[in-house]
């Protein structure tokens, strides 16, 4: 899990976490008995109570306010760790390309 | 001779308007108690180098006779998650340590509109992630009224800085009770607004479909002034209504409540002194005439636990964002996956990393449906019990319950998580479910010999801040400071 979480852990770290992570679960699995089911006597029935919080899509004007020499783009830079030019700078992922 | 610890937006407005003091004067009260106590208190974590630049700022446009802003010299603490443009947001987490905001987050440039001064930014728990501030890469907040306790978290930074005059206000953030419960361990107001009342851009995410920005105050009016300003539909967040939304659901409270005790659920797992003190705040609010009616919320005492399965989830997609590639910390490993793996162990603390891991595994392949389908499922139930209460045969206009189980704790006095977990027990439902929510204090309880404040929490259906903050006023007037 901490691989794909992407975070390193010390063996020590790792018996740690699992154990807090087994008492969190443990906790979290009181859900378990919740009936979520329909049920009968409500104020309004579940098909109404979902259509009023209904999400609805929201959007905006997708608008590129930026060109290479605006300063927010030189800004955003300044906070880039590893960078070349404008770009942001990692290591290659594909081996035995020439 | 001005006292600080009087001051409120209102006040502060009236004295700049009548010339009794300047902004620069107001402002210089504030900077001398953060000399004189933050070495100990730890609140700030930076006192930004241009708070008197913003204080002549706003002396010019007095001078110029300009008194529109609505919060003309208001001084703010900001909690350090949320971005003024220029300045460092660490969110206090080493991963940030050295980030500087590239743009202003919509709260604040209303703010700013409006003649406020931002201090500085305060101490929290790593990216809002605890109940005492502890969790921070910067060290504990101690808290104003007993240096030995927590002040809550996460926004503890805020709630301190407002509780001992180093700001008049703040601003915090409240994802299960981040604002409310701090408020309530430092004897401030604190109030969490609506899902959708206040934009969150430029706040850092933690759990997106709870977080929400609200103030921190020595007195409700304030907290109703500031929300006035930084409430409002943001083409930034989409999350945020239309006021004409807003506008048409705010029907005027009929003079007295009716207000609703959730009696089972206020009466386990808290210190029996906590309810005591809540019930005789329920004793005057029904003795000035407002309606106490017993309630059944069956579900809510399982709103912890679909939290904790909520969040992680919502935190383990959020901070994905944190790879050590476009911005924050960056530790050099072999390869682009070592740098990964080595730059969020190095920029995590222990919660984070606790919840990120946490949160990976609930939303992992098979495990999806038992956990957090489930939890959101809970989380249905639960928003449904809210609305027949609000909206059934009772109707009642409000729900109280205390604000937090305890008071303020020691400094190192809850180690493990799951008793952590527990300080939002009376606060998380209220971003489950994504209704308004405020803390008032409402006298203290002692501990140690030393008397704690504790607060009284109101509830109220979704944009009915309106609701809240007049039965908060009411409970704000019966106790004695």
């Amino acid at each position: 899990m901490a691989g794909l979480a992407r975070i390193a852990l010390t063996p020590e770290e790792k018996t740690n976490l699992q154990k807090d992570l087994e008492k969190i679960l443990n906790y979290v699995s009181e859900l378990k008995e919740v009936d979520t089911s329909e049920k009968p006597g409500a104020t309004i029935s579940d098909r109404e109570f979902d259509s009023l919080s209904k999400p609805i899509n929201v959007m905006r004007q997708d608008m590129n306010n930026l060109s290479s020499d605006d300063s927010s783009v030189k800004e955003i830079l300044e906070g880039v760790p590893k960078k070349r030019d404008k770009y942001f700078s990692v290591k290659r992922i594909l081996d035995n390309i020439k | 001779m001005i006292d600080i610890s009087k001051m409120g937006v209102k006040k502060i407005k009236e004295g700049l308007k009548a010339r009794e003091f300047s902004c620069a004067e107001i402002v210089n009260l504030c900077l001398q108690n953060i000399e004189s106590k933050n070495g100990e208190i730890n609140a700030f974590l930076e006192v930004y180098d241009d708070v008197v630049a913003q204080a002549k700022k706003v002396d010019e446009l007095i001078s110029r006779g300009d008194f529109s802003g609505k919060l003309l010299g208001l001084p703010l603490a900001i909690k350090d998650n949320i971005l003024i443009k220029g300045k460092r947001t660490s969110c206090s987490s080493k991963m940030l340590e050295n980030h500087v905001a590239a743009y202003d987050s919509t709260a604040i440039k209303k703010l700013r509109k409006e003649g406020a001064v931002f201090l500085g930014r305060t101490n929290m728990d790593e990216f809002a992630m605890g109940s005492s501030t502890e969790t921070s890469a910067f060290g504990v907040t101690r808290n104003p009224i007993d240096p030995t306790r927590v002040p809550g978290g996460s926004s503890g930074g805020s709630a301190a800085a407002v509780a001992s005059n180093m700001a008049v206000a703040a601003l915090g953030s409240d994802t299960a009770g981040s604002v409310r419960q701090p408020a309530s361990l430092c004897g401030v107001v604190g109030l969490k607004t609506t899902y959708g009342a206040v934009s969150r851009y430029g706040l850092i995410a933690m759990g997106s479909s709870l977080d929400q920005i609200g103030p921190i105050t020595k007195k409700v009016a304030d907290a109703r002034e500031i929300f006035s300003v930084i409430e409002g539909i943001d083409p930034m967040d989409s999350t945020t209504l239309s006021d004409d939304f807003r506008k048409g659901i705010r029907l005027p409270l009929s003079g007295k409540a009716k207000i609703g005790v959730p009696r089972e659920f206020v009466s386990t797992g808290v210190d029996k002194d906590v309810v005591d003190n809540f019930n005789q705040t329920v004793n005057k609010l029904e003795k000035a005439g407002h309606e106490i009616i017993d309630i059944k919320l069956p579900t809510v005492k399982h709103a912890l636990a679909a939290y904790y399965v909520i969040v992680p989830a919502e935190i383990s997609a959020n901070l994905a964002r944190f790879d050590g590639v476009k911005y924050g910390l960056h530790r050099d490993g072999q390869t682009l996956l070592d740098d990964y793996l080595q730059s969020r162990a190095a920029g995590f603390g222990k919660e984070t990393r606790r919840r990120i891991i946490l949160g990976t595994y609930i939303l992992s392949s098979g495990y999806y449906d038992a956990y957090y389908k489930k939890a959101s499922d809970v989380r249905r139930v639960i928003s449904r019990e809210f609305y027949d209460v609000f909206n059934g045969k009772n109707k009642v206009d409000a729900i109280v319950t205390p604000t937090a189980p305890q008071p303020a704790f020691k400094i190192g006095g809850i180690v493990d998580p799951i008793a952590m977990y527990m300080q939002d027990i009376f606060t998380v439902f209220a971003n489950i479910v994504g209704v308004p929510a405020i803390s008032v204090p409402s006298g203290t309880v002692a501990r140690d010999n030393v008397n704690l404040p504790v607060g009284f929490q109101v509830v109220a259906p979704h944009f009915r801040e309106d609701t809240i903050l007049d039965i908060g006023e009411e409970v704000e007037s019966f106790s004695a400071f």
